[in-house]
Parts: structure tokens; sequence; C-alpha cells
């Protein structure tokens, strides 16, 4: 895929219960990601690059968790999450 | 805020967005006729499959179901059915006329040869499009429309900008009270307990629970692999979707968020109560909108991450695209393009309006891309073999 689209946010939120957020560019390592203008929200410090498409943790996420995205249960974590960790097969599984 | 489209006003008080004189091929071995007097004909659309002999059962009546379906869509004037011989053609035309709508047939047999069958067809073609082309398009308000929704080359664009949009464009259809039909039950199977849930009573509930096991059982005989574990696809998970309930979910938010009035057969119109509907189809693009052409939909919306250029002949469908890249090597094939949503922080809400409003511009006559060059097929699924 070329990248020579630009891309004015960097995540999407599908719902306001979601602890992870879709990425609409690829993250890089160590980013801080503003979440809300007002800064009422730390910003999220990407601890993993996380590719475009896929999700990125938005809170801590003990293992045996449900994943939440669009407000339903995706899944379940299969480990512990960090906050601004990657979320993909490794670390979870269906619900 | 109500809207209204400008349409064709039909005898039973359905509204079509098309004046179209459709030519029906009742068997396969006509078809070629059947595109010749398309061909000839300005005005026409060819509807077509790829069988029509000996078929017996449900594969029959899904048959029939679907062709005179796709003939009693209002967006059709009047009906030329082209077949082999007067009984095959009598098969799909006797349902078309005992709902009183404008039908002829040219049977090959009777004719005597290919030219005449063909100059005889585009005899009553010619004076059917004469005639459908003299009706004036009348206001409408919105719940005359009945939109079918659809999804396909899906991607990580699909759940989170294309389809939630056409959700919210759905949603406003359904508040003006139109109707809106989902299909294709593989791709809710991981979702079906959450979109049972939105049923107005059990038993609407149990029926879809009901449809996706069958569907599944289905797949079992015929050798596919368990859904729920080839599903999401190596392509799916690489492009970051994990988990099923999480494919499903963002193929189902096509259809808004409304309450689920009933689930229908393959290429059954929704009785009574306008609102969301679930149409039993299988996934593949075609046939899920011969479905929605032949259960009534007037309207398609047609989301696509990765591109997908087909269309149904009676039912102009607008491709939508969320995917700024897909849409930067090919904007020609998008009607609509919400990929502001990805690149431009553009709301949903932003995005569904602006598919509502192409969706109002094309039921009142904007032709779609698909629609302007012809890329259109029907097809009607066959189990087994014709004997």
């Amino acid at each position: 895929m070329t990248t020579d689209v630009e891309v004015s946010r960097p995540l999407m939120i599908m719902h306001p219960r979601d602890n992870v957020a879709v990425c609409l560019r690829a993250l890089n390592e160590g980013e801080d990601i503003r979440l809300t203008d007002d800064g009422t929200i730390p910003p999220l410090r990407v601890v993993e690059a996380v590719p475009l498409g896929h999700k990125v943790a938005l809170a801590q996420i003990p293992s045996g968790q449900p994943i939440t995205k669009y407000g339903e249960i995706i899944g379940r974590a299969t480990k512990d999450i960090m906050r601004g960790q990657h979320v993909h097969t490794h670390n979870i599984s269906d619900y | 805020m109500t809207h209204e489209y400008i349409g064709f006003l039909r005898n039973d008080g359905s509204v079509g967005i098309r004046n179209y004189v459709a030519v029906i091929s009742a068997m396969d071995s006509l078809n070629p006729i059947a595109a010749k007097i398309v061909d000839l004909v300005q005005g026409t659309v060819l509807v077509s499959d790829l069988f029509g002999r000996k078929l017996a059962g449900v594969n029959h009546a899904v048959r029939v179901r679907s062709l005179a379906g796709m003939a009693l869509n209002p967006n059709v004037g009047a009906v030329l059915v082209v077949s082999l011989h007067m009984p095959s053609a009598l098969t799909v035309a006797d349902p078309i006329s005992a709902a009183g709508k404008e039908v002829e047939i040219v049977a090959f047999q009777e004719c005597g040869s290919t030219l005449k069958a063909i100059e005889q067809g585009v005899r009553i073609a010619v004076k059917m499009v004469k005639k459908c082309s003299a009706q004036r398009r009348e206001p409408a308000p919105m719940s005359k429309l009945t939109l079918g929704v659809e999804c396909g080359g899906s991607d990580f664009s699909s759940g989170i900008s294309g389809n939630p949009a056409v959700g919210n464009a759905a949603d406003r259809l359904l508040d003006e009270g139109g109707t809106v039909i989902l299909s294709e039950t593989p791709e809710i199977i991981g979702a079906e307990h959450m979109l049972a849930r939105r049923a107005v009573n059990k038993a609407v509930g149990d029926q879809l629970l009901q449809t996706v096991r069958d569907m599944e059982a289905l797949a079992k005989v015929t050798g596919f692999d368990d859904i729920r574990a080839s599903n999401p696809s190596a392509d799916n998970k690489k492009g970051g979707l994990t988990t099923l309930a999480e494919k499903s979910l963002g193929a189902i938010l096509k259809a808004g968020s409304k309450a689920l009035q009933g689930v229908l057969d393959f290429a059954e119109k929704p009785k009574g109560t306008h609102g969301f509907y679930f149409m039993t189809t299988p996934a593949p693009a075609c046939e899920s909108l011969t479905g929605l052409a032949a259960g009534g939909a007037q309207l398609i919306v047609f989301n696509t991450g990765l591109g997908n250029p087909i269309a149904n002949p009676v039912t102009p469908t607008i491709k939508v695209t969320g995917n700024p890249f897909t849409y930067a090597k090919s904007a020609d094939d998008f009607d609509v393009s919400v990929t502001d949503i990805i690149s431009r922080g553009m709301s949903l809400e932003a995005g569904g309006e602006k598919i509502y409003e192409e969706m109002l511009n094309v039921a009142s006559g904007k032709k779609t891309f698909s629609e302007i060059l012809g890329i259109t097929q029907s097809t009607i699924r066959v189990i087994g073999p014709s004997i």
C-alpha cells in the first residue's frame, strides 16, 4: 500500500467504551499521541510499533479481560496488555 | 427534516427510481438472444442467469422468485420474458402478470428462428420503452424507498469508515419511514447474537440465529471450511482484524442501529412494516445483490475497501469507499467518497450525510457509475446438479 495519502489524525476510537483504537497510520515506538485537545486524558505513549489498520490498547488490559471495540466485546486478552501496546492475535482471542 | 425523491408511481403504490424495461431470459440457452435485444434497444436492462432447465424443488422456486422478483421491482416499468418455449416463459411471466405488471413473451420455438426471435423481441421492447419513457417522475416520500446495504472487498477501512457512514445514512432513511435490508449471512456470523438482541421480538431473533445455523450446516455439507474457524482470513488479519466478532460487527454497522423487524428468505420482499430487515443470502456480491433487487430494493449502497465493480441490472448501486488509498488509484469507480473520515478527521455523521445526499440524487434520476457503463450481473444460486 502506498502512503502518499496524508492522514490528519493517527487514531480512531469507535465508541467511548472501547479499550482499543484503530491506527489510521503506522505508529512508531515511543511516540506520544494526544487523545483530547484539552489534555484531560494523558497522551498515549506508543510502546511498540503498530501497523496501519491495527489496534492499539488505550488502557491496561489484564489477561482474561474483555477487549471492547464498537462498544461491544470483540475478544479477550490472553496476556496482560499495556497501554500503548499492539493488540492483535498474539495477545487476544475470541471471547 | 423530511426529504422526498422524484420517482415513478406504480399501480401497487410503490415508487420506482427508474423506469427500465427489463428483458428477462428465462433460460440459459436464450441469454445471447436476450442480450442482443438489450444491445439494440436503449432503455432496456438484461436480467439473466446461467441455468433454467430441469431445475426442481428449492432450486426452481428460488429461481422463479428471483427472476419474477427483479421484474416486479418498482424500478421496472414493463417486462419482456424471452425463453425457449411458452411453458418455461410462463413460469416466470405468470407471477409478473398476476401482480399486475405489463409483461410480454418471446418464445423461441414459436418464432421459428434466432433472427425472428430477436426481431420480435426488439419490436416489443421498442414499444415498451416508448411507453415507459413517456411517464413522468412525481414526488414521493422517503418511506417508499427500500435500500439494500452491501459491502465487498472489505479491509481495514470498511468497519471504521465506509460501513458506519453507510449505517448512518441507513438510519436517516429509517427515521423517515423507509426500509433497509442487510444481507450476506456468512458476514454476520460471530455477531449474530448482537444483531438478534435488536430484534423486535424473540421470534425474529430466533429466526435470525436459525438462518445462521442453516448457513453453517450448508457450508459443512458443501465441503467448506468451518466459517468460524477460517475467519477472519489471513488477509483480514494482516490488515488488522483479529477476531470473528470484530469482523462481523464491522460488517453489520452498515445497516444502522434500529430494531430488526424481520428475517427474509433469499429474494423475499418485506411485508407490512417498514424498517430494518435481514435477508439470508450467500456472501458473493452478484448473488447478494440479486436477492436484494428481487426483494424489492430500489437502491443499493455498496461500500468497498479494496474495490468491487459489480451492480445489479434493475437496482442502481451507489459505490462508496472509505479507503483513501483505494480512492487515490480508482476514484472513477466511486459515486461517493467518505475517505475524509480517515484522512481528514471527518465525522461518521458527516460521511452519512454525504451518502444520504447521493441516495436522494440517485433516487431522483442521477445515474451511478456502474449504471452508466452497464457493469451489471444477476446470479441465482443452484444447489446440486440440474438433471
